[in-house]
């Protein structure tokens, strides 16, 4: 352990976040609680498959190659109320950019993260998806799906429950995710260990 | 059978201090009702009738903001058949209606209205069916307390040589604070004590925490919290500061040059720093600002200032506890600084907290499955100056597991006042 007297911080990854990416990132929070204002919702098999392989990777804890499903300026967000206050002026379990998920992930392979030695098995059931068009947007996608992980860890097992709010991107033929909100049923209620991934 | 004093001893403490529900009982009582105890941040009842529930010691209360800086307090019990009268979490009304059978009380406590009062028959007072209201609350700078001990030295006392820490930690974040509604809350499968153990643990940080500290050093060379790698020599110090209260002080390491730049970089940490280099007057200070006070500051039993946040050690079982992280915003129109603020401070739960919860429950695994290993060891630089009284503050290294020894000496002064029903017997 050095002590870092002559501390240079590399920054990799520069974040995106500032306070007109809060605003944006709301917008599409506050689509989900108005869903009867976008028109009959669509079901799109390549969203679907796309959903349902991101949770495999999870579930497999393929974490890197997760990653590669985000934007470069794409979040992950587990508000601490619901509808989700913005993340400007409240405090969340989770919200991280790309580049603090890769802190995240980075830490559980160091091998040293007690928390998940052993490891969380996890199942995630999805419910079908929804999809509705981001309002003005040609490429931009409203995601809603329930969701129900369970979790098993050194003999002990716990259900989340909520739902899923993506914003998924279709650039060409290409998909990748610019937001994903993980709303728990119970988020007001106290949390146990949940240093796996969502 | 050992006595109470048999439990604490020199350097080491009994397990069943932590896997005994009596024990755990008697603590709810002496310890979280005879004692000051942390109830809530006046910021989260801001205006007059405004209303939040807590525990207290397990008792489910209702604070009342009854005036600038005036709070009751009240047990969340109907005094009729026991029904919990309020079931939201907060909210802002003048008078509460138990839903069982209608008795209205003003949220002062007293009984306004008990439906069908006179088949109670002559001679029914409604005044003595009034909620039970805590005798003592009162507050310091925004920091609400109460104590069931009405005999208990004034808050400022109980404080003591703690205020100063507190005011410091309150200049650090401009003087005044509002705390976020949404909060951080977890459920730990440990005693409470546990938790207060490790708030002033130096000691643990290189190891419980070494995967946070390897991928910092990764990903960006170093920085964060990796100035414990080497703690006792350093500048830091741990401080027993009287009556069970501790800080270390980080300090003299985490700002010796920049916190900002000694942190890692969160979300949003470029455009802080470009917004606070273009608009403002004083850019060093409103950049430390975004990062944690450098302290731990512990107020016994229940109150946590680590960082920037006001954790607050809510005791549900012998083995249950609930941790609540409020993170705390700049009072005044701040939104760039508050917007960091909130991506800073939720960080270490999830970096952090979760290795370190990891460790308590297997703390209480390990203390309660194996009783023929009777006592935990806290010997860690005794004896360095610590017969000095305890209302003195005694200066140790940071690694020093004073805090715990400290603490545990109120605790069995609190633990050995004799009770009229009780004795000490366990």
């Amino acid at each position: 352990m050095n002590n870092n007297k002559d501390l240079s911080i590399k920054i990799v990854d520069p974040s995106a976040v500032n306070l007109a990416y809060y605003q944006e990132i709301k917008q599409y929070s506050d689509y989900f609680w108005n869903l009867s204002n976008l028109g009959e919702p669509a079901l799109d098999h390549k969203i679907n498959m796309f959903l349902t392989k991101e949770a495999r990777l999870l579930d497999q804890q393929c974490f890197d190659e997760w990653l590669t499903l985000f934007l470069e300026d794409g979040c992950y967000w587990i508000p601490g109320s619901m509808p989700a206050a913005s993340p400007a002026s409240e405090v969340t379990y989770e919200f991280h950019d790309i580049r603090r998920l890769k802190d995240r992930i980075v830490r559980l392979q160091t091998g040293f993260a007690y928390s998940q030695i052993p490891v969380s098995k996890t199942n995630r059931i999805l419910g079908a998806p929804e999809v509705w068009a981001v309002p003005g947007s040609s490429e931009g996608f409203l995601v809603r799906t329930s969701f129900i992980v369970f979790e098993s860890r050194d003999g002990k097992s716990q259900v989340l429950s909520g739902w899923y709010g993506y914003v998924i991107i279709k650039d060409n033929d290409e998909l990748k995710i610019k937001m994903k909100q993980i709303n728990l049923n119970d988020c007001l209620s106290p949390q146990g260990n949940n240093s796996f991934f969502l | 059978m050992k006595t109470i004093n048999q439990l604490i001893q020199s350097g080491r403490v009994h397990r069943k201090v932590y896997t005994e529900a009596s024990i755990f009982q008697a603590e709810m009582d002496k310890i979280f009702q005879a004692n000051w105890v942390f109830l809530l941040h006046a910021s989260q009842i801001p205006k007059l009738d405004d209303y939040q529930t807590v525990r207290m010691g397990g008792r489910p209360l209702i604070v009342v903001r009854k005036g600038d800086d005036e709070f009751q307090a009240l047990l969340n019990r109907c005094p009729h058949r026991g029904a919990t009268v309020c079931r939201n979490d907060s909210g802002n009304s003048k008078t509460f209606t138990c839903p069982y059978h209608g008795w209205k009380f003003r949220n002062s406590g007293k009984a306004f209205v008990i439906p069908g009062a006179n088949a109670y028959g002559e001679g029914f007072d409604k005044d003595n069916f009034s909620m039970t209201a805590i005798p003592r609350v009162e507050s310091y700078r925004g920091f609400v307390f109460a104590t069931s001990n009405e005999n208990a030295v004034s808050l400022e006392e109980h404080l003591g040589s703690a205020r100063q820490y507190i005011d410091e930690w309150l200049a650090h974040q401009g003087g005044e604070i509002k705390v976020s509604k949404s909060v951080q809350r977890y459920e730990i499968k440990c005693n409470w004590k546990l938790v207060f153990d490790n708030a002033g643990d130096g000691y643990h940080v290189p190891f419980s925490h070494q995967s946070l500290l390897q991928m910092t050093t990764l990903r960006y060379g170093g920085g964060d919290i990796q100035y414990f790698g080497n703690a006792d020599e350093t500048g830091m110090g741990l401080y027993a500061l009287g009556n069970g209260h501790s800080v270390i002080d980080q300090r003299p390491e985490m700002h010796k040059e920049s916190g900002w730049n000694q942190q890692r970089p969160q979300p949003g940490h470029e455009s802080y720093e470009t917004h606070v280099r273009n608009n403002s007057s004083q850019p060093a200070r409103d950049l430390e600002r975004a990062v944690g006070a450098g302290m731990n500051l512990n107020i016994f039993p229940n109150l946590l200032l680590i960082g920037n946040q006001i954790q607050v050690i809510d005791p549900i079982s012998v083995n249950e506890t609930v941790l609540h992280w409020h993170a705390t915003l700049l009072a005044g129109d701040n939104e760039e600084l508050n917007a960091i603020r909130m991506r800073t401070q939720e960080d270490f739960p999830i970096m952090g907290e979760v290795d370190d919860v990891a460790n308590f429950e297997s703390c209480q695994e390990g203390l309660e499955t194996m009783p023929e290993i009777e006592w935990i060891d806290f010997s860690r630089h005794m004896n360095e100056g610590e017969n000095a009284c305890y209302q003195d503050v005694i200066q140790h290294k940071p690694t020093s597991e004073i805090h715990s020894r400290h603490y545990f000496d109120t605790w069995l002064q609190l633990m050995s006042a004799v009770n009229k029903e009780n004795q000490s017997e366990v």
